[in-house]
Parts: C-alpha cells; sequence; structure tokens
C-alpha cells in the first residue's frame, strides 16, 4: 500500500510539464535510436548524457531511461520493415515479422509488437513498484562486506553469460576493473596511472569509453561492410484482425513474465529475453513448423518480452544498485553524473526522484504506444534517410558528447582509442559488456573491498564470516566455473564419440 | 593469420600486466590501516596476467571455434575506417585554433561528401545543420560551452 502511494507522489513529479516533455523527448530520441541500424541504446544514451548536465537530475533520469526503453520498441521497426534489427533484442523479431511484412501484413505486426511492448513495460513497472519497498529494506542491512559479495555475484553472471569463452570475458571484466582503477585512489587520494596527464586525474570518463566501445566500433564495423542503400517492405493497415489479437493474448502474458524475470539476473540480455520468448513460443504452438514463415506469435512474444526486460532491468539498479546490462550501467553513470547513487538510499534520501522517475516508466510506455501506432509512417519515413548521411551525423553527435563532457578534446582521443579497440577486440569474440560494467562499478567494488579488510584487519575471512556473503561468494564460484565443467564435459563427450 | 593475431593480442595482454605490477608496486600495497593504492591493482593485473597466459596457450594449442574469420578489412574498407580515425584525429588538432563550426563544417563535409558520397548540396546543408546549427542550439539554447577559433579574425566573424 505504502507503494502505491509513494507512485502516486512520484506521478505528481513526473507529470510536471518539464518532465512530461522529457519523457517524451526520450521516448522518440529512443525510438529514433531503435529505428537506425548501427547506433544501439548504450551508444544512444551516452550520446545523450552530456546534454542532459543542465538539467535538473529528474528530468535528466526521464529522459535516459525513457530513451533506454523506447529503443526496444524502435527496433522492431526496421526487424518488420527491412529484415535488419535496429538493436540486438529485436534481432529474433526478423524471423516472422519481415514475412508477415511480405505478405503484405507489416502495419499488423508492427501494432501488435507495440501493444505487447506497451503490456510488458507496464507489468514490468508494476513490479518494480511492488519490489522497491522489500528490496530495499534488504539492501539497507547492507555493510561493505555484503556489498562486495553482491557486486561479485553481479559481475560472475554477466562474466558467465557473456559471449563464448569464460577466459575472454574474464579478462574483459579484470580489464574494465584495471581501467577503472586510472585517476585518484578512492580511499586514500593517490594519484594511479595517470601517466602525469591531469585529465586523467578524475578517472577515465565513462561516457567517451561507452562512446567508443559501443557507438564508434559500430560505426568503424559499417565502415567495414560499406554503405548501401536500403530496401523496405511495404507498410499496411495497422488494425490487427480479431483473431491476430486472439493469438496475442497468451504470447503477450508469457513475454511478460519472461522478460520481467530475465531483466532482474544480471547478465540476462534484452536478446536472451526474446529469444527465450520465441522459443517458447515456438514450443506451445500447435504448428511450431510454421515459425519462420510469418507468425504473429513469433512478433509479440518475443517484442513483449524485450521491453518487459528493459523495464525489469531496472528493478535490480534502483533497489539493490546493480546495473544488469551495459546500457543500464550507462544509466547508472548518468546517476553518478548528477550527484545520486541507485540503490536503496535513492529511496530514502531522494524519494521524489526515485518514486518520480519510476511513475515516468508508465507514462513513458503510454508515450510510446502513440509514437509507435499512429505515428509509425514518421519513422518509416526516418528509414529512407541514406547510410552515408547518417553515419556522419551520429559521428558529429559523438564528437559533440564526448568533448562537451570535460570541454577537452582529449576526451575525442578517448573515444577513438576504445572505438578502435573494441572494433578489434569484437573481431576476436571479445564482449565488452563485463568491461563497461566492471570499468563502472570498479571503484564502488574497491571500496568495498578496502573497508571489509580494514574492518577485519587484512583478513580474508571476514568475507565468509557472515551466512550472507559466504553464500554470495559460493555462488559467485559456482557460476564463473560451471561453463568450465560443461565445455570439459562437451570436450569429453566430442572425444569418446570421435573414439567410438 | 587469426591465430597470430589472438598470440598475439595475449603476449600484449602479458606485457601489460607485467607493467601494471610494476606501477603497483611502487604504490602502497598495505598501510597501518589496510590496504593501500596498490593492493587492488596488483591482484587485479597478476589475474589479468594469468588469464592472458590461458588465453595464449588456449589460442596456440586450440583450433579457433570460430574458424579462421577474416582479421583485417580489405583495402577498400580499410581505408573508409582510415577516413573515420583521421577525421577524428583531424578534429582534434584542429578544434581549438578553428573553433567548433568551422572544424566541425569540415569534418561532416569530407565523410558525407567523400565517403557518403553524397550530392553536395545535400552534403553541404547537413554539414552546416551538424556545425553551424549544432552549435547556436547546443551552445547557445542549451547552455554547452563550444569552442569559438583562437585565431583572432575568425573568432571576430563568430566562428
Amino acid at each position: 500500500m505504502e507503494s502505491f502511494s509513494n507512485l502516486l507522489m512520484g506521478f505528481s513529479v513526473a507529470l510536471q510539464p518539464g518532465n512530461l516533455l522529457l519523457a517524451f523527448l526520450g521516448s522518440a530520441l529512443g525510438t529514433l535510436i531503435g529505428v537506425l541500424p548501427g547506433i544501439g541504446p548504450s551508444a544512444g544514451a551516452a550520446i545523450l548524457i552530456p546534454l542532459t548536465f543542465q538539467m535538473d537530475p529528474t528530468g535528466a533520469i526521464i529522459m535516459l531511461t525513457a530513451l533506454f526503453y523506447g529503443t526496444q520498441y524502435g527496433g522492431t521497426i526496421t526487424s518488420v520493415l527491412l529484415n535488419v534489427p535496429g538493436e540486438a533484442a529485436s534481432a529474433i523479431t526478423c524471423l516472422d515479422g519481415y514475412e508477415l511484412a511480405k505478405q503484405g501484413k507489416a502495419g499488423t505486426a508492427l501494432s501488435l509488437a507495440a501493444i505487447g511492448s506497451f503490456i510488458g513495460g507496464l507489468f514490468a513497472t508494476i513490479c518494480l513498484v511492488l519490489a522497491a519497498a522489500p528490496l530495499t529494506k534488504m539492501a539497507l542491512q547492507f555493510g561493505p562486506v555484503e556489498s562486495f559479495a553482491l557486486l561479485t555475484v553481479g559481475l560472475s553472471l554477466v562474466m558467465g553469460l557473456a559471449g563464448k569463452s569464460m577466459v575472454k570475458a574474464l579478462m574483459m571484466g579484470v580489464l574494465g576493473l584495471l581501467l577503472s582503477m586510472v585517476g585518484l585512489d578512492p580511499v586514500r587520494g593517490m594519484p594511479r596511472f595517470t601517466f602525469g596527464r591531469l585529465e586523467l586525474m578524475e578517472g577515465l570518463d565513462f561516457v567517451p569509453v561507452i562512446m567508443g566501445i559501443f557507438g564508434l566500433a559500430e560505426v568503424l564495423a559499417n565502415a567495414e561492410e560499406g554503405f548501401g542503400e536500403i530496401t523496405l517492405a511495404k507498410m499496411s493497415s495497422l488494425f490487427p484482425s480479431r483473431s491476430d489479437l486472439k493469438r496475442s493474448v497468451k504470447p503477450i502474458i508469457r513475454g511478460s513474465l519472461i522478460g520481467t524475470g530475465l531483466g532482474l539476473i544480471p547478465g540476462m540480455t534484452g536478446s536472451a529475453a526474446s529469444f527465450l520468448s520465441y522459443i517458447t513460443e515456438k514450443k506451445s504452438s500447435k504448428t511450431p513448423e510454421k515459425f519462420g514463415t510469418g507468425m504473429v506469435e513469433g512478433v509479440v512474444g518475443p517484442e513483449t518480452a524485450n521491453n518487459a526486460h528493459a523495464n525489469g532491468a531496472l528493478i535490480p539498479l534502483f533497489t539493490l544498485g546493480i546495473p544488469s546490462s551495459p546500457t543500464v550501467a550507462v544509466i547508472m553513470g548518468a546517476f553518478m553524473m548528477h550527484g545520486l547513487v541507485p540503490g536503496p538510499f535513492l529511496f530514502t534520501e531522494h524519494p521524489d526522484i526515485a518514486w518520480g522517475v519510476i511513475a515516468s516508466f508508465v507514462i513513458g510506455n503510454i508515450i510510446l504506444l502513440i509514437l509507435n501506432l499512429p505515428l509509425i509512417r514518421i519513422w518509416v519515413k526516418i528509414l529512407k534517410i541514406p547510410y552515408g548521411l547518417l553515419f556522419a551525423v551520429i559521428l558529429g553527435f559523438m564528437v559533440l558528447g564526448a568533448f562537451s563532457v570535460n570541454n577537452s578534446v582529449f576526451d575525442i582521443m578517448i573515444m577513438l582509442g576504445f572505438g578502435l579497440f573494441a572494433f578489434f577486440m569484437k573481431k576476436m569474440d571479445f564482449p565488452m559488456a563485463p568491461l563497461i560494467l566492471t570499468l563502472i562499478l570498479g571503484p564502488q567494488m574497491e571500496r568495498a573491498l578496502r573497508q571489509s579488510l580494514e574492518i577485519s584487519q587484512g583478513s580474508f575471512s571476514i568475507f565468509i564470516e557472515t551466512p550472507l556473503s559466504a553464500i554470495l561468494f559460493v555462488l559467485a564460484v559456482i557460476i564463473l566455473i560451471a561453463p568450465a565443467f560443461k565445455s570439459l564435459r562437451k570436450r569429453k563427450e566430442k572425444v569418446s564419440g570421435e573414439g567410438a | 593469420m587469426t591465430k597470430r593475431v589472438h598470440q598475439g593480442t595475449a603476449i600484449g595482454g602479458i606485457a601489460i600486466a607485467i607493467s601494471i605490477i610494476v606501477g603497483s608496486l611502487e604504490l602502497q600495497f598495505y598501510t597501518r590501516l589496510g590496504p593501500g593504492p596498490g593492493f587492488f591493482p596488483l591482484i587485479l593485473a597478476v589475474i589479468f596476467g594469468i588469464l592472458s597466459l590461458v588465453w595464449l596457450i588456449q589460442s596456440t594449442v586450440y583450433k579457433s571455434e570460430s574458424g579462421e574469420k577474416k582479421f583485417l578489412p580489405d583495402k577498400a574498407a580499410l581505408a573508409r575506417i582510415g577516413a573515420i580515425v583521421v577525421s577524428l584525429i583531424g578534429v582534434r588538432i584542429l578544434m581549438n585554433p578553428l573553433g567548433y563550426q568551422l572544424t566541425m563544417f569540415m569534418f561532416l563535409f569530407i565523410l558525407i561528401k567523400f565517403l557518403g558520397k553524397r550530392k553536395l548540396v545535400e552534403t553541404v546543408i547537413v554539414s552546416l545543420f551538424g556545425s553551424v546549427g549544432v552549435y547556436y542550439l547546443f551552445g547557445k539554447v542549451l547552455g554547452l560551452l563550444l569552442p569559438t577559433s583562437s585565431i583572432a579574425f575568425l573568432a571576430a566573424i563568430g566562428l
């Protein structure tokens, strides 16, 4: 009950004209970023962070979170009309979405996906409202030992689930932590690894790093492929038939549950949610062989799931202060840039901001439904902008974003350096998510570790003294070791198969 | 080729780990109050070094699961990537002497005209919007500090 009265207070903040306008702006920009292939939600959010410096924190976070879940709506449009996913979580939608478009049912696919996304987003927001009070109460009991244990579990999940190779994921995770050491030591204030450069005293700014890793690396990858022209499928009526609507009910329910559930687990991406939803729909169908030929369920389920995931992924950030994906980590960075720390203290110290932002999720999803149903043809027109023009505009915004963080050209070079680094590392199948998450969480983790060791006077046994931290550490070890056993078993099976 | 790139990068990883270990040893490892500034980087650098070594062994012993993917882009692709990289370095060099508007106009013009291969009128309009338009929208309306030229006569004409 208390949560709902807090939510009402949140609505009084979110419905202020300025915040409404920013929710609209974030939703529109999110849809735009989702529509444009070659720029994902992480880069989009990172580019916009510097532009929010002059805004008040509530408005800035409302805009950036709306942008985040807005990309999930926009990504569908390109998947259905172009057979090219606007962002990774919509990739699976191409299978049946594009087939529906070829059958002249693009409008039906897009409208059902928008309705599903709306319901999925709303469901996850309700879960956040319900989970906020108990989870924050629990998190407020945490000391540095439990915080360090929780962060370790979160990061091990991200590393355990990212990419094909555990070694590569771990390397990226550790590299992110090492990069977070650059600058002043968070406990003693001593400069580390700054190479005498004043620009590095406050550490590597995460905005140019993220823009390099997600934005520039993507532009470079597109430049490698060449800037080809695009061919769009034709749009049709947006009104779905009664039978299509009826067929969508169960996929929407299942997609909402899958997306929200996976959103709670660090490392589970929106792509995993939409993929699992697709598999579930196929398995529950009486005609699984028809999947891939234009099944409505193959579009509605995954699209509901990825939007529920986008909103669900904000639950661990808001309640425990743990980002579960790179884009959520970018949003966490935006909180920090505005002097706020996401997590349980946000609800006690800034309830107006916490609940205002949560209430804005409902408003943002309504705005997105409007933007993606009656106004969908505007986004389709934007798709016709040639990439030869678009990539330069995207690069221009990246330069603007990187420069304006510290008004320094040095950050443009940081962006370039990390862009080239990510471009080549991705070619070698190195996942970038662990690096970003550890880069942002590094200082917090180091502080928690050192405070714990100061309490125990250097004894590491402190981490297994309380039952909660002991359980969390065992869990982290299992998560990290499990893939190694799995691959050993696979190798054994392969060898015995070859022997037979 | 790919195998050598993997091995080379792993060796690079080991070198980075060693240099961080050396750097960490110059910082305090442990103080009277507890772990010092060199404590966490040293542990991490050791782990990073071990992981790089494991990767070096893996890439030497095992066959690449992703197959022999082409690592270096072809000549035309390399030229496109090179043009973007050089343009960004150009922005870094020219931003302070020429100011935001002129630098970004040149940056966008070169990329759109020569890389995007768009028509001249289209190129000029988008470049003007991305330079002068953005300067006034973000600099004057949204209050971002964007640099003007350090050359007196360019600054005098508002660039």
